[in-house]
């Protein structure tokens, strides 16, 4: 019992060094949030672009998302951040959200094509029967049952940008993880920072996961009450 | 996809050699008390870091060794300290950096041993008074310090003193730092390393070194993965309550790198082609450094594939109980999967390092390839269960009309329409696995991202060996989508 209280005592008490890690965990939220609503609107745009636009435009876009999905996000974030931002005065922690959103948008892109296409053809046919616009066809009919297929992929994948999120200490961000990194190398605790660290991600995917079932709920048909 | 790939690696290389941002006037900083008001760039944790954070006022920016320089060069920060005798190895004024000043955040280092082990420390402080009174460490520093004045060519010594077999070997946990250890033609040598195999020789211990990261040396030692610690770790006061250091043996000086003050750009000192050439030198054929590269690959393709194999092997066996129609059973293991899901895998492998096989000597690649196992066995079954649940109820009702047994029904009907299924999922999470292999450095695998860290150390180079590597992964991920879309093509029933 002793230990663990020396090692909250060492590792969050002495020298304030918990402001260090409320500081980090804002930062991973402002990261983390901000990106998973930057890149599901641009994979939305994304999607939209693959699935209608001329040729021109769709190659395009399936040339991004085959080199995004191929390209480290760690090798992403440096050279953005060294590179092709290098000039720009925006600071590290808008990088790392402009890296996240470039990079998960071709994820997210990908899982929403998949969902829309698979929804059987019969069913636009349906809704234009029905007399309905291709718009309100996609709106009413198609996303329903698209969400459906879309939510528990999108959810994984929003979780695995959670986690990643801890690489942007990197680029000096100091984030949770980062925040735990610093901690450690004062302290030379392997775990409690690291433990720590861990029970806070995962309590932040849980609360995210819950919330998509939430949202899963409500938007998907089956669930809705008649 | 590749000819993309390619495309972008060049145009960021080309890129990467004009920009950067306008120099501040820093002629004012002449010592380290007018760093105050600047940007400046450490390792993370080192004593640099340590010292400078107590004096307060700096922006200190933490980075891993290879991107200081990096950051200097565009312009992120204002300075960045690196060793003094590092700082004259590397080649400055190509990239438009130069030495500001020297000798700097000074400090002793000495070897760290566990608390409870004061008669091997008591040894070797033993061995260090014998020296300094019989004049062979003074011949020893001589040897080192005066091949030249930066020490460059100090490091053509390989040490004389090779390990010895038979008896319990001294675990020695240590970082590549220049020029106190690191590798020359792929052996182990620097100054530290010398003195330690001449007390090792002496004392007749077999030696036995293992790099680990600089944070990860006090935990390893603490749960005796290793005896000693030696690398250039200077004592601090928060330090020695956890280590029990030797008596200082050598003191080691930073030097403060600025941008240089005639601002030269890249583009106008030297082409792109010259300075990949000049890059690819660097880090792959100076001292055969590629098969430093080689053998990290070569690891990394080794723990790859077993933690595969592991991995659908745990994949299958949770997946049956999570399927298993008791929920004493299923419940349970549902907790388990969604608890390893949710965790990072580092610390799963932290865990099993240095907690569950602490006392243990397996071998850093085995506990790799058990967590891996473990962490993506979780990942595996659920991706082999939404696979199996896909297949409709009537498949089985018809398998068994058709006089077939369970076992007969799951393998000739169910199995080969799921793994249609899985397969394609399946892809995902075999390169995220591979990809992912690229942590184990943390548990002393020199792995291949392993090997380019080292290189980094050495070379300071932020991008070649990065993008290089990043390049290796590419092509593994590929090569392993291959393999898997010949093996979809064997097995699901459509396209026999």
């Amino acid at each position: 019992m002793s230990g663990i209280k020396d090692s909250i005592y060492s590792n969050l008490l002495l020298e304030d060094r918990w402001v260090m890690l409320t500081d980090g965990l804002i930062n991973t939220l402002a990261v983390s949030l901000w990106s998973i609503l930057f890149a599901t609107l641009m994979g939305g745009v994304l999607c939209a672009i693959r699935m209608n636009s001329g040729n021109w435009a769709r190659s395009t876009v399936k040339w991004y998302v085959e080199l995004m999905r191929a390209i480290p996000l760690l090798v992403l974030l440096l050279l953005l951040f060294y590179v092709v931002l290098a000039d720009v005065s925006l600071s590290s922690l808008w990088i790392a959200i402009v890296c996240f959103t470039l990079y998960f948008s071709a994820y997210f892109c990908e899982i929403f094509r998949s969902g829309i296409e698979g929804v059987n053809r019969g069913q636009w046919e349906a809704g234009y029967a029905l007399g309905l616009t291709p718009w309100r066809t996609f709106i009413k009919v198609i996303l329903p049952q698209a969400l459906k297929k879309i939510i528990p992929v999108y959810k994984g994948q929003l979780i695995t940008l959670v986690k990643s999120t801890s690489i942007i200490g990197y680029v000096a961000v100091v984030d949770l993880t980062k925040a735990g990194d610093i901690i450690r190398s004062r302290t030379f605790d392997a775990f409690f920072p690291v433990l720590l660290v861990a029970a806070v991600y995962l309590l932040l995917t849980l609360i995210l996961g819950a919330l998509l079932d939430l949202f899963e709920k409500c938007v998907t048909p089956k669930s809705r009450k008649i | 996809m590749r000819r993309g790939l390619l495309f972008l690696i060049a145009a960021v290389l080309w890129l990467s050699s004009c920009t950067g941002r306008k120099a501040q006037d820093l002629s004012g900083v002449n010592c380290v008390e007018d760093f105050k008001g600047h940007s400046v760039a450490v390792a993370m944790g080192g004593s640099y870091d340590l010292m400078l954070s107590e004096m307060g006022g700096i922006d200190i920016i933490r980075l891993g060794v290879g991107e200081l320089l990096v950051a200097v060069e565009k312009g992120r920060a204002d300075f960045c300290i690196i060793d003094q005798y590092q700082a004259g190895m590397l080649n400055l004024e190509s990239r438009g950096l130069e030495i500001k000043f020297k000798n700097i955040l000074k400090g002793t280092a000495g070897a760290g041993f566990r608390k409870d082990d004061s008669l091997l420390c008591s040894q070797f402080n033993g061995y260090l008074m014998g020296i300094m009174a019989s004049g062979e460490y003074d011949e020893w520093l001589d040897e080192w310090t005066s091949a030249s004045d930066s020490m460059a060519d100090a490091s053509l010594l390989v040490p004389k003193h090779e390990k010895k077999p038979g008896g319990r070997p001294l675990h020695v946990g240590i970082t590549i730092t220049y020029p106190y250890l690191f590798l020359k033609e792929n052996n182990l040598t620097g100054i530290e390393v010398d003195l330690f195999n001449r007390f090792c020789e002496k004392a007749g211990y077999p030696v036995d070194y293992e790099i680990y990261d600089f944070s990860a040396l006090i935990p390893a030692l603490n749960s005796g993965k290793i005896d000693v610690i030696l690398s250039h770790m200077r004592m601090t006061e928060e330090r020695s309550k956890q280590v029990l250091f030797s008596d200082a043996y050598i003191e080691g000086g930073g030097a403060a790198v600025c941008r240089s003050e005639n601002g030269v750009t890249s583009c106008e000192r030297a082409g792109i082609w010259s300075r990949i050439k000049e890059s690819f030198n660097n880090n792959l054929v100076v001292e055969r450094r590629w098969k430093l590269m080689a053998d990290g690959l070569w690891v990394t393709i080794q723990i790859s594939v077993l933690s595969i194999v592991a991995a659908v092997l745990a994949g299958i066996i949770l997946c049956r109980l999570r399927m298993s129609r008791r929920r004493m059973v299923s419940s349970p293991t549902g907790l388990v999967i969604d608890l390893l899901r949710g965790i990072p895998l580092l610390v799963v492998l932290m865990l099993m390092f240095y907690v569950i096989f602490a006392s243990s000597r397996i071998t850093g690649t085995w506990v790799t390839v058990m967590s891996f196992g473990l962490y993506y066995g979780a990942y595996f079954s659920e991706v082999f269960r939404t696979g199996m649940e896909s297949v409709e109820r009537g498949q089985w009702e018809a398998g068994f009309a058709l006089g077939l047994g369970k076992f007969q029904t799951f393998l000739k009907v169910a199995l080969p329409q799921a793994l249609s299924r899985i397969i394609p999922v399946l892809k995902g999470e075999v390169i995220a696995l591979i990809k992912m292999t690229s942590v184990v450095g943390y548990v002393a695998v020199v792995d291949l991202t392993k090997a380019s860290d080292i290189i980094r150390a050495r070379t300071l180079d932020a991008f070649f060996p990065l993008i290089l590597v990043s390049v290796v992964y590419i092509i593994l991920a590929w090569l392993t989508g291959m393999g898997l879309k010949a093996l979809e093509n064997q097995l699901t029933p459509k396209s026999r």
